[in-house]
């Protein structure tokens, strides 16, 4: 047989593995898939979204930019290996045809090129041979970067490295193998033949001067086949698996699919998209303020994958979005999260089918008010919400003034996601009975609720931006004193609803406002995060103290948030004053 | 050994302060208080009856200033420490008006302060105004001799709200304050004697009676003054257009939700390691849980810092009662006397 060696077998046995089990594991997926979003994807195919997402896999997949605009170091060190790579195999496949003149051909032709012709007796042998070392030479870059950062990660401005399991160290160390082997090989077969470019040219003449090349160079083909067939036989069940998960999730994506309520088809591409770059370590509070660093969604979506998750894992995280915000592959980690927990109450539903026997007659009003359960619980807020009603002479119903129930969405956070509901029925009965045309809330987690799981038929406004509207609309006038604030962006309302800027523009008008770079997508949870169940008391309180000197860096007069339960955790360290901006403004109108 | 050429710098001028001074100077010492405050007495100044008494805590107060005016005590009030090294035996006291002292030994007794009611906004203190601490009913019977709500009426209700920042994970305080039990007791009693129309809630995790005599009161304020005892703790607090303070809680023995209107609720604000207290702790790195001291053993020195000719006595080393900490700090004197027989 023309261009076969034995050595070719373990290659070829790895693809051959590699690519059924892939195909396997993306059929089932794709059948899980419910047919809502099968039709989606029907609808979106012939549409420019699947261009987009030709263009994102080039721009992600191969090239990272979303990496390099975080991390230049370690975008450069996934560019070098999977452009890289992939340009070898491409521009491979052209050298081979040139080379043996045939377009269809096994694939290990084109790997073992040089093998099979190791001498430049083509057309255009030279320029393929110069550009096939370019490529294997940064690709090598990127594997000497990846191993220096695996042993000292501050050299690729990584805090700290990811830990690995047992398939990916096999896949990771058969994947550094590669390279140099390849490169061996090569060089030894230049050595032999005379051939070769600026790199295996060189190289090959300078090992001849005290190596026996000719003798060397079919062993080293036989170490390349083996590390390739070890790779791809690992690959699926090692980390690994990204590089073509990422290609079928950023379609879907753009397609329009998300996970919804089962971790099955969309959700099977994103956690096997996780490249477990461990960019998410580095920005959690846990890890940075309180040395838990065990838990991030890097290891959440391992745990997941492999099913080993704990309920530790699950439970310790503040759902605070900051590591999906850095996340370059988008993963909605907090989603999986969610699902992944185990209702807290096990086999006992909790019951509260007895709100439905509780009757409260509720007067009307233009405005709905949802003061909500943690601004109970801060009265001040609460306070000054209902002097600004007054003062702006509103109209407004107090849906939750006595005998209120809870949103809903602490229990929903839990895990417990059905309970929620005869919580949503109470409070949206008594919402439609007020007649009210708008429901202000005071509290983002409530806001988010409302907004989301509540589907009402009437607008839903933080008090925030009720408070900026109203300031709009001249209802209330504000006096600017020289009181200097610093903002702190609540979770919910801001990474999690994007509500920026109408608490800034409110500040403006009543004091100086100061700027930080822990602000809006960056800002930080402030660390009282009901959804962490885990967390214990001297943790919580290194994070909460860690984001108050973060944040009064300037020393501020007052740290100003817009949630009952930021201000109520920062309260308690009696460090510097904290105020909701509802009391702000109530005490400058 | 001669006493007479030893001096001793007791820091804190409260009632275990005053009292270990006290007996140091009655066994041969020179003794100097520094007091931070302008006045000795500590906290005791602010008290209107003791429990289980019901003496009278102006009278503890003068019968302990009169004990301290002693020739070899010296009191330095309105003056703080502001630093406190130990070399080659001698401790190096350095005073908020520049005063160098070099003492034989040192007793600590930097005491507690009451819990920052701030500190749980659900209960409204700082909020609404009828909303008040412990320590403010002392006062108020102190200096009005009534209770009364800010506009100066007599509180047909009163609330006592119990382990307010004490045995509370949300504030980081996981112990039980001791005093504060009782003091609810003692203070449901006071109101009704003087109030009897005022009817008077106390809100308690359980009920932690150990004192002697405590438990008789307790029975006797259901029994003789019909006070009321709910178990549950207040989950919030709210105020009505009247002015009224709304709370919510869980009656556990029935698991049923309550919620009582009431024109008073006093805060039982719990007992936290003092600033001094913290801030010594700390630097001499004797620092034993919540900022307080820690003593060399819980049950043979517990009068003892590590640190040699370091003693400590009274809340400073923990929660205690008036009458504990004036008989630790008799133990203390005892304690220092000893230490001089061997040094
Ligand atoms: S979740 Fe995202 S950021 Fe975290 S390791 Fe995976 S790919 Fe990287
Ligand atoms: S959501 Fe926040 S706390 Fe949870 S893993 Fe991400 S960064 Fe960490
Ligand atoms: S003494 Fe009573 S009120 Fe005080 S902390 Fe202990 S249990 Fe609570």
């Amino acid at each position: 047989m023309e261009y076969f060696d034995i050595f070719v077998i373990p290659f070829t046995i790895g693809v051959i593995f590699l690519f059924s089990i892939l195909i396997g594991k993306f059929v089932y997926w794709f059948i899980q898939i419910p047919r809502r979003d099968k039709r989606l994807i029907g609808k979106n195919f012939f549409t420019v979204k699947t261009l987009k997402s030709i263009w994102e896999c080039i721009t992600e997949c191969l090239l990272h930019v979303r990496i390099f605009k975080t991390n230049p170091r370690l975008g450069f060190m996934h560019m070098s290996i999977a452009f890289g790579w992939f340009m070898m195999i491409l521009v491979g496949k052209f050298q081979s045809t040139a080379a043996t003149g045939m377009w269809i051909e096994p694939p290990h032709v084109a790997i073992f090129l040089k093998y099979f012709v190791p001498t430049e007796s083509y057309r255009f042998a030279h320029l393929f041979a110069a550009v096939m070392d370019f490529f294997l030479l940064l690709v090598l870059t990127g594997i000497i970067l990846a191993a220096v950062k695996r042993f000292r990660p501050q050299a690729a401005g990584m805090k700290r490295p990811t830990k690995h399991t047992t398939f990916d160290k096999v896949a990771l160390i058969s994947l550094w193998a590669i390279f140099p082997l390849r490169l061996l090989a090569e060089s030894f077969t230049s050595g032999t033949y005379d051939s070769g470019s600026f790199l295996t040219g060189s190289l090959g003449r300078l090992f001849e001067l005290f190596l026996p090349v000719e003798s060397l160079y079919y062993p080293a083909f036989w170490g390349y086949s083996i590390a390739l067939g070890i790779f791809f036989c690992a690959m699926p069940f090692s980390r690994y698996m990204h590089i073509f998960g990422e290609i079928g999730l950023i379609f879907l994506r753009n397609w329009g699919l998300k996970t919804e309520n089962k971790v099955e088809g969309f959700a099977n591409f994103e956690l096997h998209s996780c490249s477990r770059c461990g960019m998410c370590i580095d920005v959690c509070q846990l890890s940075t303020a309180a040395k838990i660093n065990d838990v991030q969604s890097v290891y959440f979506l391992r745990d997941e994958r492999y099913n080993t998750l704990s309920r530790r894992v699950a439970n310790n995280c503040l759902m605070c979005g900051r590591c999906e915000e850095v996340c370059p592959v988008l993963i909605k980690s907090n989603r999986h999260r969610l699902l992944m927990r185990k209702s807290p109450f096990g086999t006992v539903t909790p019951d509260f089918s007895y709100l439905q026997r509780n009757e409260i007659s509720i007067s009307s009003g233009d405005v709905a008010y949802f003061a909500g359960c943690m601004t109970h619980l801060t009265s001040s807020i609460k306070m000054s919400m209902l002097r600004i009603f007054e003062k702006a002479d509103v109209h407004y119903t107090f849906i939750d003034e006595e005998k209120g129930a809870c949103c809903g969405r602490p229990i929903m956070l839990s895990g417990a996601l059905n309970a929620a509901d005869d919580m949503i029925a109470f409070n949206k009965k008594l919402i439609k009975e007020s007649g009210a045309k708008l429901l202000v809330t005071s509290c983002p987690i409530c806001y988010k609720f409302f907004n989301e799981n509540y589907k009402l038929d009437i607008p839903v406004m933080h008090h925030t931006e009720y408070i900026n509207f109203l300031v709009k609309e001249r209802k209330i006038k504000l006096q600017k004193t020289a009181e200097k604030y610093v903002y702190h962006d609540p979770c919910e309302l801001g990474r999690l609803s994007g509500i920026y800027e109408q608490p800034r523009t409110v500040l403006q008008k009543t004091g100086i406002l100061v700027s930080v770079p822990e602000e809006k997508e960056d800002a930080l949870c402030c660390g009282g995060s009901l959804a962490n169940t885990e967390i214990n008391y001297a943790e919580r309180g290194n994070i909460v103290r860690d984001v108050i000197c973060t944040l009064s860096a300037d020393e501020p007069d007052c740290l100003v948030t817009a949630c009952p339960l930021c201000k109520k955790t920062f309260n308690k360290e009696r460090i510097i004053d904290v105020k909701d901006i509802a009391e702000v403004v109530a005490s400058q109108m | 050994m001669n006493e007479n050429s030893k001096q001793i710098v007791v820091v804190g001028g409260g009632p275990g302060g005053l009292e270990t001074a006290s007996m140091l100077a009655r066994m041969g010492f020179d003794v100097e208080i520094i007091e931070k405050e302008d006045v000795i007495g500590g906290h005791l100044n602010q008290y209107y009856q003791l429990f289980p008494n019901f003496r009278d805590a102006g009278e503890l107060t003068q019968e302990l200033k009169e004990r301290a005016a002693h020739p070899k005590i010296k009191i330095s009030t309105g003056e703080s420490l502001l630093d406190l090294t130990r070399n080659d035996g001698k401790f190096e006291i350095l005073t908020s008006k520049r005063r160098k002292i070099n003492p034989d030994a040192v007793v600590m007794a930097t005491g507690f302060d009451p819990f920052e009611a701030e500190r749980k906004e659900e209960f409204g203190y700082g909020v609404y105004p009828n909303v008040i601490t412990s320590i403010e009913l002392e006062k108020m019977f102190r200096e009005q001799g009534k209770v009364t709500t800010v506009d100066g009426r007599i509180p047909e209700r009163v609330g006592i709200v119990h382990c307010v920042g004490s045995r509370d994970e949300k504030v980081g305080n996981f112990y039980c304050s001791r005093i504060c039990c009782i003091c609810g007791v003692k203070q449901a009693i006071e109101i009704r004697k003087h109030h009897p129309e005022t009817r008077v809630t106390n809100f308690y995790m359980d009920m932690r009676m150990s004192g002697q005599y405590f438990e008789e009161l307790y029975r006797q304020s259901q029994e003789r003054w019909g006070v009321y005892y709910v178990r549950g703790r207040i989950s919030e607090a709210a105020m009505t257009v009247d002015g009224k303070i709304r709370v919510k809680a869980e009656d556990t023995l029935i698991a049923k939700p309550v919620t009582l209107s009431v024109d008073l609720l006093v805060l039982m604000v719990g007992i936290e390691a003092s600033n001094s207290t913290k801030e010594f702790s700390k630097r001499l790195e004797i620092e034993s849980d919540y900022g307080f001291f820690r003593s060399r053993d819980r049950h043979s020195e517990d009068q003892e810092s590590p640190v040699d000719g370091l003693f400590l006595a009274g809340t400073a080393k923990g929660p205690a009662s008036i009458k504990e900490t004036l008989a630790d700090a008799r133990a203390t004197a005892g304690k220092v006397w000893e230490y001089f027989q061997n040094n």
